[in-house]
């Protein structure tokens, strides 16, 4: 009977000393929500476009190389 | 008879453990009380400042901010890397994060407003009218803040919603959007406010000259031109303008108030670590064409001497600066100037003000030997909507060079003149930063809780 009295007090004090230890714990609030924004495609660049960017390369390598 | 009572003992203690489990949290904090309690707080805050971290520390720019913002802006040539360098290549890559800015604001003012609404006993005394004044000022910057981030350019057709009004701590309180204007009202109330308690001590950093330049920033974003440059005009006077090695000594001050800097983010020598990595990051990409021929008096400007600004690779040698210094007040008041009809006096006050960074005595411009209108620029509208004339450009311009990696400023100057669109190439694919992208989004957590809460344009889509 002792025996058993000191096991129900121990496993008390195991649960009042570890119980809800995270008792303000909820779950995130993003949880199974989207955080996300999407934003446009990038698009694929055309010949034009490729060449405004070579002509700034080629800027750059003449007045600042 | 025990075995029952030890049993009754064991399923007491099981059901009756942690009774407030689903009780309101307490948020884990308390309220503070007596004027160390909340000068305690006031401290905290400031120190945020300091550090260039926390809910502060975006309120009044930290240096990590000023660089992406100054990468998303046409003033760096992201074409030249193709985003092989670390800076972000495009405003669009980090749009969603955002959104925590404006939690982060929302914090900040949780925190005057615990100020605001629970101090009582010493309130009347000078340390108290200090603390006062203090969240007064800090709410008044968060709502500064949150009307160039969440809205759009005052001037604008488009320009009505405000953000959600809070002066009250209450933590379940749930307002909808005010209206543009009456936002602006709150900060400025809150700014005229903070004047009234005359704060004297450093320590709190918003000394009057530094609320008379957020007044002034207001109403300059806000086109009211007159008291835009009175505001201005008085932080100028009390704060002159350097030339000479007294302004080089004071760019090339990380650390402190010097020279006339108002007001500095990240002051402490001690975070120069996060500084240091940034400005290595910024040497990776090359200044655009656009901005660098802007120095046409080459080494003969102040700014390109010694390579101050950038070197002869266009890369980046001026130091991040987030606060506020009077240079800024000066263009403020020079523009109000042109927008309120006084051309002569903003043409005076630019050449005074190129007067300071042109070391030679070809400084000054007349009406007639202004640059032409450069069609080929970004921007092609003033704030106003109206086509730039040679006058406006020359003060914009100016602007744009001196406060090149400053608070974002080229940014909302963007912003704030056309909301302009472009692209920059990365990886064979043009990448668009679209109108609808400088005003930012609401916190999806605050419009999914808020009902009625309005999101801004362009962000319907989620994932």
């Amino acid at each position: 009977m002792k025996k058993l009295v000191y096991i129900a007090v121990a496993a008390m004090a195991v649960m009042m000393t570890t119980a809800c230890k995270n008792v303000d714990d909820e779950p995130a609030l993003n949880q199974g929500y989207d955080t996300t924004f999407r934003v446009p495609d990038a698009e694929p660049m055309t010949a034009e476009d490729s060449a405004v960017v070579a002509a700034q390369q080629a800027e750059y390598e003449l007045n600042a190389k | 008879m025990k075995k029952n009572c030890i049993y009754i003992l064991v399923i007491t203690v099981l059901l009756t453990a942690c009774d407030s489990f689903l009780d309101i949290k307490p948020y884990d904090r308390t309220i503070p009380e007596s004027t160390d309690d909340f000068s305690a707080l006031v401290h905290n805050i400031c120190n945020e400042m300091d550090q260039g971290s926390g809910d502060a520390g975006l309120a009044i720019g930290e240096y990590g901010e000023t660089v992406l913002l100054e990468a998303d802006a046409d003033n760096m040539a992201t074409n030249l890397t193709g985003g092989t360098d670390r800076l972000r290549t495009y405003i669009g890559v980090d749009l969603s994060a955002r959104q925590n800015l404006y939690g982060n604001l929302y914090e900040l003012i949780r925190n005057c407003n615990i100020i605001l609404g629970e101090y009582e006993n010493g309130r009347d005394t000078r340390e108290g009218q200090d603390i006062v004044g203090f969240a007064y000022a800090m709410r008044g910057v968060c709502y500064y803040q949150l009307l160039r981030m969440f809205c759009a350019p005052p001037l604008a057709d488009d320009a009505q919603l405000g953000v959600p009004i809070v002066t009250e701590f209450d933590m379940e309180a749930k307002p909808v959007r005010s209206t543009m204007q009456e936002t602006i009202d709150q900060t400025e109330r809150d700014l005229k406010t903070a004047l009234d308690c005359n704060i004297q001590n450093e320590m709190y950093r918003f000394s009057n000259d530094v609320i008379h330049g957020y007044l002034a920033r207001l109403y300059h974003w806000c086109g009211r031109w007159s008291e835009a440059r009175r505001e201005a005009q008085l932080v100028v006077k009390n704060h002159p303008l350097l030339s000479g090695d007294d302004y080089v000594k004071m760019m090339q001050t990380q650390y402190g108030i010097s020279g006339n800097k108002l007001l500095v983010s990240n002051r402490l020598s001690e975070y120069q670590l996060g500084i240091s990595a940034a400005s290595t990051e910024l040497t990776e990409r090359p200044l655009s064409a656009d901005f660098a021929t802007l120095f046409k008096e080459g080494t003969n400007d102040i700014r390109r001497k010694d390579n101050l600004f950038f070197n002869r690779k266009r890369k980046n040698r001026k130091l991040i600066f987030s606060g506020m210094r009077s240079a800024e007040m000066a263009l403020i008041a020079m523009e109000c100037a042109y927008h309120l009809n006084m051309p002569d006096s903003a043409l005076a006050e630019l050449n005074d003000f190129r007067h300071h960074r042109i070391l030679t005595d070809d400084y000054a411009y007349t009406m007639t030997t202004l640059p032409e209108v450069d069609t080929q620029t970004l921007v092609k509208q003033d704030a106003m909507g109206k086509p730039l004339t040679p006058l406006i450009q020359a003060i914009l311009r100016e602007r744009r060079k001196e406060l090149y990696l400053e608070n974002g400023d080229r940014w909302f100057e963007l912003k704030r003149n056309g909301r302009p669109e472009w692209w920059v190439a990365v990886n064979g694919k043009k990448f668009w930063t679209r109108k609808y992208m400088f005003t930012w989004p609401l916190k999806l957590d605050d419009i999914r809780l808020q009902p009625g809460l309005i999101q801004n344009p362009g962000y319907e889509e989620t994932f």
